[in-house]
């Protein structure tokens, strides 16, 4: 029995999920958009982000802390991995696949790691609150708009530094023509090394977000990972419009899913969706939303 | 003074060698082009001199400073601009930031001035400051190009062929340019496939070919040389 009121729930849940998953989701677009990088080890840089703010949480018991260290760390961790890892790669002539097959392994890496470090076992993460609102019949868990909000905010954030700010300007430089942005006096490589750092630290922001409802465990990155994907593949690798719209359906999508199909369908339905895009559009949807 | 000069000079791309112990002397105050046959390497000597390309033996100076091998950065700061040939301008960026990035380098109170300038020199581009690059015909792309290049007001201008690929008229008003540059005494280093147009602008002719160079003079002694001149410019004198 569909219910009109659990319809709309759920497209609510729906909503806000995609908020977050468009927070994840923008930072693996935008790497390949700027440094033609399909990052495997997003998921991990998630997984970080929730164990820094894990033990900043610990150590100091402040959220805002947590949710801070989280994006510094994972930023550092970033630009690290795409000096140390990404650039020696660069100057060959096969890029793309050895730079997946890089963070791939980095991936690994860094769960194995995190399980030999501290075990697989689930660190539950306290709810930022247990306020719930009712409007107009709908459930709105206060927590969750929190979530939302502060997602919005650091996508508009994004948003601003990449179309106002003179880092943005060098941005979209390199990502347009990298050789004639070298002529201009740019510096590619360090553009790189700080959009590998801003889009780990979005991740790693979600990360901690997200740690109430996933809890934090080295596995936890790669379920997110999986749907930001198919968020890209479907939304168009590069294109942030694309990308945000892909994230806000395909969430809705997964939240009706859940409830009417099962939530191991759920995963199956959304991979089905982008196997029909790709076939239908090649490059995603963003190329239409021009 | 010697502006720019280079000194026996290798350079290529990988394994392919293109540039053969290239020696030029690039004095100030006046206007040079660069010309010699299809992939003999003119616009490898130009991205040698800007850092884009390797250079494996010998010395690029500025001012008698060694620059070989640097950052374009460098160079940029020493004053040498290169406009690219076909012009790459920022597709997806407006008319303004793409002009915004020829001053990356330059001081904040200067763009403003420089912006003046630039409108001055080509009124459409303040009109379309606002538009996106890409959307603009080759004509109007080409002086986005060529503003983007006098954003930091350069000591001498590197144009590698900025006449190629576009239509006759378009071709007039490049060379309508590049004639005004030199009136108000812009030094300049110019690449051209159109001799014959370049040669009544240039004061000074550098002959590659194949990686060598095969003559340098003035313009007026270079008519005198009878085998250059049916050999490279299609011309016999007299
Ligand atoms: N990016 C590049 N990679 C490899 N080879 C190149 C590259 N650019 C030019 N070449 C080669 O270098 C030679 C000289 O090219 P170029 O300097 O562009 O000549 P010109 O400007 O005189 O036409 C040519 O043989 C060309 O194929
Ligand atoms: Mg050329």
């Amino acid at each position: 029995m569909v219910s009109v009121a659990l319809l709309a729930q759920q497209i609510v849940n729906g909503l806000l999920f995609g908020g977050q998953l468009a927070l994840i989701a923008v930072g693996l677009t935008l790497i390949w958009g700027v440094a033609r990088v399909l990052n495997f080890g997003h998921g991990a840089m998630f997984m970080v982000g929730g164990f820094v703010g894990f033990f900043t949480l610990g150590a100091t018991g402040s959220l805002v802390a947590a949710v801070i260290a989280a994006g510094i760390v994972v930023f550092a961790l970033g630009y690290v991995t795409e000096v140390v890892l990404i650039r020696p790669l660069r100057d060959r002539e096969e890029f793309g696949i050895p730079s997946m097959v890089v963070t791939l392994g980095l991936a690994f890496f860094l769960e194995n790691a995190f399980i030999v470090w501290i075990g697989t076992q689930r660190q539950s993460f306290p709810r930022f609150t247990d306020v719930i609102w009712n409007v107009a019949g709908i459930t709105l868990s206060a927590q969750r708009v929190l979530i939302f909000v502060i997602s919005l905010v650091a996508l508009g954030l994004l948003f601003v530094v990449i179309s106002r700010t003179e880092l943005g300007l060098a941005i979209r430089a390199v990502s347009q023509d990298h050789d004639t942005a070298l002529l201009m006096g740019v510096r590619p490589n360090r553009v790189y090394a700080i959009t590998f750092g801003i889009s780990a630290a979005l991740a790693g922001l979600a990360g901690v977000l997200l740690a109430p409802l996933f809890a934090v465990y080295p596995s936890v990155g790669w379920y997110p990972f999986l749907l930001s994907f198919v968020v890209v593949m479907v939304g168009g690798l590069g294109s942030v419009r694309g990308t945000l719209l892909a994230a806000m359906g395909l969430a809705v999508v997964r939240s009706i899913s859940i409830i009417w199909v099962s939530s191991q369908m759920a995963m199956v339905i959304l991979f089905a969706i982008m196997i029909v895009v790709l076939v239908a559009y090649p490059d995603g949807i963003g190329g239409y939303l021009e | 003074m010697n502006l720019i000069e280079l000194d026996g000079v290798d350079a290529g791309y990988g394994e392919n060698q293109v540039l053969h112990d290239l020696s030029a002397t690039i004095a100030e105050d006046r206007v040079n082009c660069v010309i010699g046959p299809n992939g003999s390497g003119k616009s490898t000597m130009m991205k040698s001199i800007l850092g884009m390309v390797d250079v494996w033996d010998g010395t690029i100076t500025i001012r008698g400073e060694d620059v070989t091998n640097d950052h374009p950065r460098e160079v940029l700061e020493r004053g040498v601009v290169m406009l690219p040939q076909g012009g790459s301008v920022f597709p997806d960026m407006t008319v303004k930031e793409n002009l915004r990035m020829g001053g990356y380098l330059i001081d904040d109170d200067l763009l403003d001035r420089q912006y003046e300038e630039v409108y001055d020199m080509f009124p459409v581009l303040e009109e379309k400051r606002a538009q996106r690059a890409g959307d603009l015909s080759g004509g109007q792309q080409m002086m986005v190009a060529f503003g983007r290049a006098m954003m930091p007001d350069p000591d001498i201008l590197l144009l590698d062929e900025p006449s190629a690929g576009l239509a006759p008229h378009l071709v007039d008003d490049v060379f309508e340019q590049i004639a005004a540059l030199k009136e108000r005494g812009r030094d300049m280093l110019i690449i051209e496939q159109n001799v014959r147009r370049v040669l009544e602008i240039a004061e000074y002719v550098y002959v590659l070919d194949q990686g060598r160079l095969e003559y340098e003079g003035d313009t007026e002694s270079l008519r005198n040389e009878d085998d250059i001149m049916e050999m490279y410019i299609g011309e016999r004198h007299g």
